[in-house]
């Protein structure tokens, strides 16, 4: 018994260095490893960056995590993370907390990005202004009626607080840019904890309204027009009417680096901004910065 | 009397059909589970779905890191886990007195059961990641888990042990071995199949597990084995099926089904 | 090897018996912790709002009265669903089915509690929540409702398997002496098996109810998480937020050591307190009837 006991415990090591040994003599240098946390927005992006450039420089290891823009902040304030992707700019608060910490947050704008308002294709409705939405999204505005629609319910959809484009969305829309301003969702706001939920949910169901970055907006899901105020051109979103500041709700994207960055992640940053990398931008959905 | 004995069968086949009929709104579900999950994710299955790294930002390409990543997360478990959960049950069903303490062992036993996994990770994350900082690693996840399958260990294994008949030890010890060699050699040897049992279903139990290990030691995307065993987050295959983010293409979110033939296996 | 090595034996004896004992140790760790990262949050949040029923923490509202209704409405209807079923999943695999189909079911049970909850979460997201919002006529299928029929579904082979270890447990004797008095079958399971073993059947509803409540991931995918006061019975069909969606969304995106990781663990020890009684009670009646319930907690 006591030899068949070892022996198992001998086949789990083995297997256990097996598989180390496998993975480090499969690339060349491994020392150079990034780790890379935050923004939902960002992830898809930050992704198709980390494999590009690993491609090209295999001495370099990207590891990419989501989780939210607050996630990927609070990790650079806790030390854990290399490069934290947010989709909103870093607060005042998060600022004094990583100072707290010896940490020195340092912004990179890598990308824009619109939010685009999505609703289901057989709801009439294919216009609003600002002002409708944040009512609707503040619960002053219950029924589609009261927006030129069909007699039905609204159901509002938003992502999780922890991401950043809630956030932004609070502040844009809901409060229309004003501080003062402390208009909060409407309790019964749906938190979904993915992008992926709200297109579900919106593919599906006629009465639902959502918010999602215009680069995650599939083609079977209707995306409103938007006007500023009461009166203006209602536009729609795409890298364009970002460029030209028409469409109302778009933002800077960020990475931050704890101080400012060395080595490795230095050129990444780099070849970040190049036009290879803003290119894959485009590609993506995103607005690319000049 | 023939008449209330016929109604009296009456009762019987309505109570009999309705209770059949329960049974099969319970199982009939779980059918069409399974074969929602088979008819939708069997056509996913590849070799080159499992054996590969994700390409197109986890659009393409296989889910190798997803699935060594939680087999490093077992194993990190069974380490953990398996001799600990044994020995605990070697001491419940050979040594424990009938007394309050041991007692007080089994209520922990019950209640570690029945905590919240996402208590577990909230544990793991005050003690293992921050605490201890190890940080979100595969050793803090793995730490976490052990905890929440110990009781599955325990309580599978002690019952294995205790099924092991008494003459067994008597005759053992009759011929001068000491205790701790009549467990060893006796009751263990008989007793593995039901202790494998539960060690098997505990680590099932971890691997299927995606609250404890959130904000533990999960990481979303790696496109490399990762080489540094016990300080990197590692991709799991189940918070790929949880992460939050959208899959443009239907084939990853069924993801899963490899793994869950594997468990099919398991059964057999 | 052959020859006992006393000290030996007795370091042993000494690992064993510290093994036993790391139960204890860990539960106690397990509250410690807790304790030591959610207790500041009743120094940092007014006890009153915390009792307060708007939860919004980017803004420092911590009412955490939404999220546990939420999940006590959820567990609830999870459990109007579960009991009935799972009873009588459990009394007819034991006593009407015969071999063949009791050979196949019990397996298929087992399959079911197998299961991830991810997983039974995508089907919500894509089958259930759908369906419940076309066949009910609900503005949203993501709802209470949605989450306590998932929940159903995980506490049922729960409820199942140890239900029909408490009916196994029941001496042939109660039911033969049924029969020599002529009750028929189903009298027989009415009026003496069920009652006989109403100790397990409860043990049974008890754990049931303490695999629902602990429940994160299927009931964040598909409940909606809308922090809603949930307390008419209306509210069932409404979207909610449960405690422990909540720690699982959020956990992730706080600073250690801010008020809302502290509030946050606060919500941990609730839980944490709540299974506490749950598995108590459940145990207390375990001990008193001796079944084999811990095998089956998992």
């Amino acid at each position: 018994m006591n030899i068949r006991w070892s022996h198992l415990l001998f086949v789990f090591c083995f297997l256990l260095s097996a598989c180390g040994a496998d993975s480090s003599s499969g690339s060349t240098s491994p020392a150079l490893y990034i780790e890379n946390k935050g923004s939902d927005t960002i992830v898809n992006l930050a992704l198709a960056w980390a494999e590009r450039y690993q491609g090209e420089h295999a001495e370099v290891r990207i590891s990419v995590t989501g989780g939210g823009s607050g996630t990927g902040l609070a990790a650079l304030i806790n030390g854990t993370v290399d490069i934290a992707n947010s989709s909103r700019k870093i607060k005042e608060e998060e600022i004094a907390d990583a100072q707290a910490n010896g940490i020195q947050p340092v912004e990179h704008t890598i990308a824009r990005d619109a939010i685009a308002v999505i609703v289901n294709p057989e709801n009439p409705v294919s216009e609003l202004t600002l002002q409708q939405i944040a009512d609707i999204y503040s619960g002053k505005i219950n029924n589609w009626r009261e927006v030129g629609g069909e007699d039905r319910p609204i159901v509002r959809l938003s992502r999780e607080t922890n991401s950043g484009t809630h956030v932004y969305f609070l502040e844009t829309v809901l409060r229309l840019g004003s501080k003062e301003d402390k208009t909060l969702f409407a309790t019964n706001t749906l938190l979904l904890p993915s992008s992926e939920g709200i297109i579900a949910e919106v593919r599906q169901n006629p009465n639902a309204i959502g918010y999602d970055g215009l680069g995650y907006v599939p083609s079977d899901v209707k995306t409103i027009a938007i006007a500023k105020a009461e009166g203006d051109p209602f536009v729609l979103p795409s890298a364009a009417t970002v460029d030209d500041k028409t469409y109302p709700i778009a933002r800077d994207l960020y990475m931050y680096t704890a101080g400012e960055p060395i080595g490795a992640i230095k050129d990444y940053l780099e070849w970040i901004l190049s036009p290879e990398a803003q290119n894959i931008v485009l590609e993506l959905g995103f607005v690319p910065i000049k | 009397m023939n008449h209330s004995s016929s109604t009296r069968n009456l009762i019987q086949r309505i109570g009999f059909g309705a209770l059949s009929v329960l049974a099969f709104v319970t199982v009939a579900p779980i059918i069409g589970t399974a074969l929602y999950i088979l008819w939708h994710g069997g056509s996913a299955i590849s070799w080159e779905f499992l054996s590969g790294f994700p390409r197109d930002g986890m659009r393409a390409g296989g889910i190798l890191p997803a699935i060594v990543g939680t087999f490093y997360l077992t194993v990190g478990t069974a380490i953990f886990s398996v001799p600990l959960g044994i020995a605990a049950a070697i001491y419940l069903s050979e040594y424990a007195p009938d007394n309050r303490w041991t007692r007080l062992i089994r209520i922990a036993i019950i209640n570690l059961a029945g905590i919240p996994s996402v208590v577990y990770g909230l544990f793991g994350l005050g003690l293992f990641v921050i605490f201890l900082k190890f940080g979100t690693s595969i050793l803090a996840a793995s730490l976490t888990l052990s905890i929440m399958t110990l009781p599955v260990i325990i309580s599978t294994s002690e019952e294995a042990l205790r099924s092991v008949p008494q003459a067994f030890r008597t005759v053992s010890i009759s011929v001068g071995a000491t205790r701790w060699q009549t467990i060893r050699r006796i009751v263990l040897k008989e007793a593995l199949p039901g202790i494998l049992t539960g060690v098997i279903l505990g680590l099932e139990r971890a691997a299927g597990e995606t609250a404890p290990i959130l904000f533990t030691g999960a990481a979303f995307f790696l496109p490399q084995l990762p080489n540094s065993h016990s300080t990197r987050p590692w991709p799991c295959l189940i918070t790929f099926l949880s992460s939050r983010r959208k899959y443009p293409t239907c084939r990853f979110k069924f993801n899963m089904a490899p793994r869950w033939c594997c468990w099919f296996l398991c059964w057999e | 090897m052959q020859k006992p090595l006393h000290w030996r034996e007795i370091i042993i004896t000494r690992l064993i018996q510290a093994s036993g004992y790391s139960a204890i140790l860990f539960v106690a760790a397990i509250f410690l912790f807790l304790m030591r990262e959610g207790l500041p949050a009743l120094g940092e949040v007014k006890f009153s709002d915390l009792l307060a029923v708007r939860w919004y923490p980017i803004e420092a509202y911590f009412g955490i009265l939404p999220l546990i209704t939420g999940s006590l409405i959820i567990t609830i209807g999870a459990m109007l669903i579960a009991f009935p079923l799972g009873i009588a999943t459990a009394v007819y695999i034991s006593e009407i089915a015969p071999r063949w189909v009791r050979e196949i079911l019990k397996p298929l049970v087992e399959l079911l509690a197998g299961l991830p909850s991810v997983m039974l979460g995508f089907l919500g997201i894509l089958v259930v929540s759908p369906f419940l919002r076309t066949a009910l006529d609900l503005p949203t299928g993501l709802s209470a409702f949605a989450g306590s029929l998932l929940l159903g579904g995980i506490a049922v082979p729960t409820i199942v398997s140890i239900a029909e270890d408490a009916l196994d447990a029941v001496p042939r004797s109660y039911r033969e002496g049924a029969w020599a008095l002529g009750a028929t079958k189903w009298q027989t399971i009415w009026r003496v098996t069920l009652p006989a073993a109403r100790s397990g059947v409860l043990t049974a509803i008890m754990l049931g109810i303490g695999r629902a409540i602990g429940e994160t991931m299927a009931v964040m995918m598909v409940t909606g998480n809308a922090p809603v006061l949930a307390i008419t019975p209306g509210s069932l069909f409404a979207p909610a937020r449960t405690m422990t969606a909540t720690i699982a969304a959020e956990m992730g995106e706080v600073a250690s050591g801010s008020t809302h990781y502290h509030v946050l663990f606060f919500i941990g020890i609730v839980l944490f307190m709540i299974s506490l009684a749950v598995n108590i009670a459940a145990s207390s009646v375990v001990f008193r009837a001796k079944k084999r319930a811990e095998r089956i907690l998992s």
